[in-house]
């Protein structure tokens, strides 16, 4: 450096300068622009004083669809204008919040459709979910409702029913962090098993975002074959998924697939809850109703051996009914 | 904010070329007989911002603003070798509650070092120099919620073709870096074109 002129200097003196000057405005931009914060909502809700209530009048009810609410929440609030109508516990089988299930999409698409319906509300995590770091959004914004964070499995009881709900997105990394393994020996599979042991229920349910069997675009989903096994060895009822944005009724099932009136698994596929609708591939083996291009939700009413179900779209019609026996 | 930096490199760039107007001999505008028998030192800070060209809405990025700086050294035949350190911010997504309580913290961000080599093509007081670096990118990421939290921490060999374009100002020298480091083992996650605004200073004839 020593070769340099008295200009050099004096240049190499503004320059340097500049150069603070150019990290300071940097780090300054970097830092303010790049920190993003959102005030979330109290984790412990009241029920408004006008709307619908918890508690029933006869046996407890449990309402609810999966694939809810895009950017456009149109059909999220068709069908949670249903919701407002219907007393009971409100279920969610995945894919809350498009496309990216981030804060942002919790706070203001779900949030101003299904959210008004929170406070009695469990959820189940979609793979939308993981288009956020661990679907960390979900679980921040549904607080103990969702179970412990990151796990996205977990159960609660309703009546004499006892309900589980359960990760399907099993180990895939559909962005920052996949779910927890699905498999047989997997951490999931066992707390299911010591789970369903410990809640020896006459009747149990079971709900989660991709369907074992499906007619639907995505079809079925492999991945979940041990954990509906475990089911069904524990002689499990009621399964409720979503992931293909229809519904559909299968008759009650073995954890072959098996059609089996006697101790199978009865399966609704009902992403219906707001998100654009598909269409249908040939149906599938034990498929017993498909309703195609209907927003709606499924309404189960809990006796204490036996259920009843109702598929209502947001015309209020009954597109699909029956009941059933538990096992 | 971010359209600010334009005006700011440009404003940057004036000062500096006022300052350089008044050099007669810059080495930035050595002959090619010069150039035959030097081996040029050089030191530079860049500062830009780096976007993942696959990503989500809801991904934290790890990219985004960066800052950092290459040194190396251009040999009489044009060569290039010299080594960058970038430090990019990344993305910081936090969720409060009740007052301003923590409840969602989503923090990543890149850091990544590595020799690189490239060739000078000099025209006048204009520097051409395509590059690629290489060297070890390290992702720190956390996902917090609540009391729990989870880790993504992962170090990752990295390539980093790219191209500098500076304009001289006796010592100085200032123009813009486009880069996009790649991490092989990764998906398109990981690939980051960014682009840089480069201050430098000629440090002369290594000795």
């Amino acid at each position: 450096m020593g070769r340099l002129s008295v200009g050099g200097r004096e240049a190499v003196a503004r320059s340097e300068c500049a150069l603070l000057a150019l990290l300071a405005v940097m780090t300054l931009l970097a830092t303010s622009s790049c920190r993003e914060t959102r005030e979330l909502p109290a984790c412990v809700e009241s029920a408004p004083p006008r709307g619908p209530t918890l508690e029933t009048l006869g046996d407890p009810v449990v309402v609810g669809a999966g694939d809810i609410a895009e950017p456009d929440p149109g059909g999220a609030e068709a069908t949670a204008k249903l919701l407002d109508g219907i007393d009971g516990h409100v279920v969610t089988f995945g894919d809350n919040a498009y496309v990216n299930a981030t804060l942002e999409n919790f706070l203001e698409s779900y949030g101003s459709t299904w959210g008004r319906h929170r406070w009695r509300t469990r959820p189940a995590v979609g793979n939308h979910e993981y288009h956020s770091p661990h679907a960390g959004p979900y679980f921040a914004y549904f607080c103990d409702a969702a179970g412990a964070p990151f796990k996205g499995y977990y159960s609660y009881d309703v009546g004499a029913w006892h309900f589980v709900v359960l990760n399907s997105q099993c180990a895939a990394d559909d962005g920052y962090g996949g779910g927890p393994a699905c498999d047989a020996s997997s951490e999931q599979a066992r707390w299911l098993r010591a789970d369903l042991a410990a809640h020896p229920s006459r009747c149990t349910a079971a709900y989660w975002h991709h369907p074992r069997f499906s007619s639907g675009s995505h079809g079925d989903h492999a991945a979940m074959r041990d954990l509906w096994k475990v089911l069904s060895d524990a002689n499990a009822d009621v399964v409720l998924s979503g992931h293909d944005h229809d519904y559909e009724r299968f008759a009650p099932m073995d954890s072959d697939g098996v059609a089996d009136t006697e101790r199978g698994m009865r399966q609704f596929v009902v992403g219906t809850g707001g998100a654009k609708l598909y269409s249908f591939n040939p149906p599938h083996a034990n498929s017993e109703v498909r309703v195609v291009d209907e927003w709606g939700v499924i309404k189960l009413t809990l006796h204490a051996d036996s259920f009843d179900w109702e598929f209502i779209n947001v015309d209020r019609v009954v597109r699909d009914s029956g009941g059933g026996r538990c096992h | 904010m971010r359209v600010a930096l334009v005006p700011l490199a440009f404003a940057l760039a004036s000062t500096l070329s006022r300052g350089a107007a008044a050099q007669e001999a810059s080495r930035f505008q050595l002959t090619s007989s010069e150039i035959g028998r030097r081996a040029h030192a050089s030191v530079a800070l860049l500062a830009g911002y780096g976007l993942p060209v696959d990503t989500f809405e809801g991904d934290v990025s790890p990219y985004r603003f960066g800052f950092g700086m290459r040194a190396g050294a251009t040999f009489g035949f044009g060569g290039y070798v010299g080594g960058t350190f970038m430090k990019h911010v990344g993305t910081s997504r936090l969720g409060t509650r009740e007052g301003g309580r923590s409840q969602y913290v989503a923090i990543a961000h890149d850091t990544y070092a590595g020799p690189e080599i490239g060739w000078d093509f000099r025209l006048s007081r204009v520097l051409l120099r395509p590059f690629v670096g290489g060297g070890l990118l390290l992702t720190l990421g956390k996902t917090a919620v609540g009391s729990a939290s989870v880790s993504d921490d992962h170090g990752w060999f990295y390539v980093a073709p790219g191209v500098l374009a500076a304009f001289g100002f006796g010592e100085v020298f200032a123009g813009i870096d486009l880069r996009i480091p790649i991490v092989p083992a990764q998906s398109a996650k990981q690939w980051a074109p960014a682009g840089m605004l480069v201050v430098g200073i000629d440090l002369g004839a290594v000795p």
